[in-house]
């Protein structure tokens, strides 16, 4: 007999942990599975270790036991997907870690709320440039909610994990020390902005002599002790490393505790689930799962199942569980368009110092804050400065491409020119194709017989002019901080799996053009939720962490409220309030 | 395996001719000391023997390619030729292709060969690399510091503390536990 709960969430990372203890508060009793472990304190101090945590991504899915299989269009055959989190081709793994917090204990803690225009991109362009400038093949839809539906939630997720920053518009109050272009805020960030990396004062000159408007970036990092977390000590462990200090504001850190406290979570760690199940009468029943440790075969049941793991394995689910009448599910796979361009400083840039997401960026070139006309770019996205974080064993593979990777010249790169090296990254948006999908991979299957997932993906002709485009201007600015050699690229088109994918459970109100609606639960299977960066209909440039969590605030709130949740819950489990 | 009890892997013939080659990816000169004296190719051999043994064939069979190649061309193994055929051989490693050969293991070798290399030189010495920390002395990099200050970054890192393996971190949560966080296992 199957155990019943209120809710079941697959994922305990950056939104499952917010779900969990948003519903175990209210007094649901809840079952949170995820495939990864717990850390440990001894964990605190084995970060310590580039090659573990960064290189090897120890603590992520292999390609041995959660294959992903990539192509670049219908004509090919998919073939493993050889990328990942750490440089080069080593290691086989795919984002983000697993277990309690998920990525939010890995990542690099950059926290941005979209700006207001990100929500409305389809009629923001067809304003702006007429109908024409959306790109044939895509599917760009206005999302069916916009920032001030949002922003409540997203005060939340800062004040209640602790997220640093400086504001630079409260209603409508302009700040010049925060982002000049920032869509305005009710409050002020809840931590102030931690220490930018050495170069930042550099950054900031340079971007003022170009007429450009530096800022220190919000980051879900403390700046100041509080309770049993310190302030971040800048160590430089950071991006793809557990926090020694309990200074990055994960879910794992934040809010699984309070779940927990709560004695409504029962938390199962270490398990693969394989379906959801769905009722005789197509509502959502539960999941099954099973534990490889010793074969077991497990399911439960519950009224409200949310799939709440990276988009990948929502997108895998959602298949494998026949969940796709519509034929929507997969469809629209896209990711961020990063461009790298870096130059040496005269003086030692100490980019291993300092959290990368401790900088800054400008906002110039974003969204809406350059008339791109003329230019054959529809939408653009922010520069991000990287003066903190990289270890050498990164840094050793950054130098320039057409440098010899061997010899005296490479040993010259090791020795002179990591430690003189800054970078900037520009996060440029895809937009949904018609052309870039997920489906299930017809031949290959993980080792306990489940289908791999299948990526067809490839840049299209927007991503490629913008990155030509944005190119020189990373490099003015890099010049402008006083870069002493011109400055280089590196091409980020290989990949075809990032940090930042989104789409294939798109919402939407129109059950024929999405896949949940805009409380994001499914068209098909009520009592079914898909939450995270697959349920985005667009996404702006910023990394997309602040608006999953902002999307799981609201729609915990939706399931707790009397109006909606209560009463499905109710009804189905046939237990009081 | 742990990483404290690295295993081997390479025959004798094979560890000399990636010390060989690793030297050559990253060479010894007068200020810092380079592959070799990081011990890069005992990294490689401990990380086939665990974590990497995935990449063992690939290694076997680029190996005996290479021997075979050097045997031909220059009548020696790769760690025996002179100076000017390293570099004839080294270029086309890197290149992808070895002249008169068409064998499938030049592709994707030297990438994999060069991670490694680079892995081996900047590891913490735990794995068995970066001996002596000499490949963070060489690239300027201190290792596990608990944290910096604002004096450090702000006054271009002067002065440069002393790289510290991993092993000083454990010492010191040892003896100030209150110095980390001690709540990431829920089970305690």
């Amino acid at each position: 007999m199957a155990k019943k709960y209120d809710a079941i969430i697959v994922g305990m990372g950056a939104s499952g942990g917010v779900l969990a203890r948003e519903l175990t508060r209210a007094g649901m009793k809840v079952l949170g599975l995820d495939k990864g472990h717990e850390l440990e304190f001894d964990d605190t101090w084995k970060k310590f270790d580039e090659l573990g945590w960064s290189s090897r991504a120890q603590h992520s899915p292999r390609m041995t036991t959660d294959p992903i299989t990539w192509r670049d269009n219908d004509a090919d055959e998919a073939v493993i997907a050889p990328w990942a989190v750490g440089p080069m081709l080593n290691p086989f793994c795919i984002p983000p870690s697993l277990g309690p917090g998920g990525g939010s204990w890995h990542y690099a803690a950059w926290h941005f709320r979209q700006a207001a225009e990100d929500f409305t991109m389809r009629s923001t362009i067809t304003e702006r440039f007429g109908k024409d400038a959306l790109p044939e093949g895509s599917n760009i839809q206005d999302w069916p909610f916009g920032y001030k539906e949002l922003e409540p939630y997203y005060e939340r997720i800062e004040y209640e994990i602790g997220v640093s920053g400086k504001a630079g518009n409260i209603n409508g109050a302009i700040d010049p020390r925060g982002n000049v272009f920032e869509t305005p805020r009710r409050s002020e960030f809840a931590y102030p902005a931690l220490r930018p990396g050495a170069l930042y004062g550099k950054f900031k000159e340079g971007a003022e002599s170009l007429g450009l408007h530096a800022y220190q970036t919000p980051t879900a990092i403390i700046s100041r002790d509080t309770g049993e977390r310190k302030a971040c000590t800048y160590c430089g462990f950071c991006r793809d490393f557990l926090c020694h200090v309990g200074a990055k504001s994960s879910t794992h850190v934040q809010l699984i505790p309070d779940a927990l406290r709560t004695g409504n979570l029962d938390m199962q760690l270490g398990v693969r689930v394989q379906k959801v199940n769905i009722g005789a009468d197509g509502r959502a029943k539960g999941v099954s799962w099973i534990t490889p440790e010793d074969g077991g075969e497990h399911e439960a049941e519950a009224p409200l199942v949310i799939l709440a793991a990276y988009v990948l394995e929502n997108v895998r689910l959602l298949l494998a569980s026949g969940i796709n009448d519509n034929g929507q599910t997969g469809k629209y796979y896209y990711m961020h368009n990063y461009d790298w361009s870096a130059t040496l400083m005269e003086e030692d840039s100490l980019l291993y110092a300092g959290p990368a997401a401790a900088g800054g960026a400008l906002d110039d070139y974003n969204a809406v804050n350059y008339d791109w006309s003329g230019t054959g770019i529809a939408w653009g996205g922010p520069f991000v400065l990287f003066n903190g974080d990289i270890q050498p064993t990164e840094g050793a593979g950054m130098q320039p491409g057409d440098e010899m990777r061997y010899g005296p010249q490479f040993k010259k790169w090791l020795t002179d020119g990591y430690r003189r090296m800054v970078g900037m990254v520009s996060i440029g948006v895809q937009f949904p194709m018609e052309q870039n999908y997920l489906d299930l991979d017809p031949t290959r299957k993980d080792p306990w017989g489940e289908p791999a997932l299948r990526i067809t993906h490839s840049w299209t002709k927007h991503e490629l002019t913008y990155s030509s485009w944005i190119q020189p201007k990373l490099g003015e600015v890099l010049t402008a901080m006083g870069g002493t050699v011109a400055p280089w690229s590196l091409s980020m088109k290989p990949l075809h799996i990032t940090t930042h994918d989104h789409g294939g459970h798109i919402l939407g109100d129109d059950p024929a053009r999405s896949v949940v609606d805009a409380n994001l639960q499914s068209h098909q299977v009520p009592g079914l939720y898909a939450l995270g960066g697959g349920s985005f209909p667009t996404v702006g440039g910023y990394n997309p962490t602040a608006t999953i969590q902002a999307l799981a605030f609201r729609l915990a709130e939706h399931l707790t409220s009397a109006q909606t949740g209560w009463s499905l819950w109710e009804d189905s489990s046939g237990r009081a309030a | 395996m742990t990483e404290d009890e690295l295993g081997t892997f390479f025959t004798p013939e094979q560890h000399a001719t990636v010390a060989a080659l690793v030297a050559d990816i990253i060479p010894s000169d007068d200020e810092h000391p380079g592959a070799r004296e990081a011990g890069v190719v005992d990294f490689i051999d401990g990380a086939l023997a665990g974590h990497d043994a995935a990449w063992q064939p690939a290694y076997t069979v680029a190996l005996t390619g290479l021997a075979d190649y050097c045997l031909a061309e220059f009548g020696g193994t790769y760690e025996t030729l002179a100076d000017d055929a390293r570099g004839v051989v080294l270029a086309g490693l890197s290149a992808g292709e070895l002249n008169g050969t068409d064998a499938t293991w030049t592709k994707g070798f030297f990438g994999v060969l060069w991670q490694h290399t680079v892995q081996g030189f900047l590891c913490d010495p735990v794995y068995g690399g970066n001996k002596d920390m000499v490949g963070w002395k060489a690239v300027g990099f201190p290792g596990a510091q608990y944290g910096y200050g604002p004096e450090f970054q702000y006054g271009r890192g002067t002065p440069l503390p002393m790289p510290v393996p991993r092993e000083a971190m454990k010492k010191l949560a040892e003896e100030h536990p209150e110095k980390f966080f001690n709540a990431y296992s829920y089970s305690n």
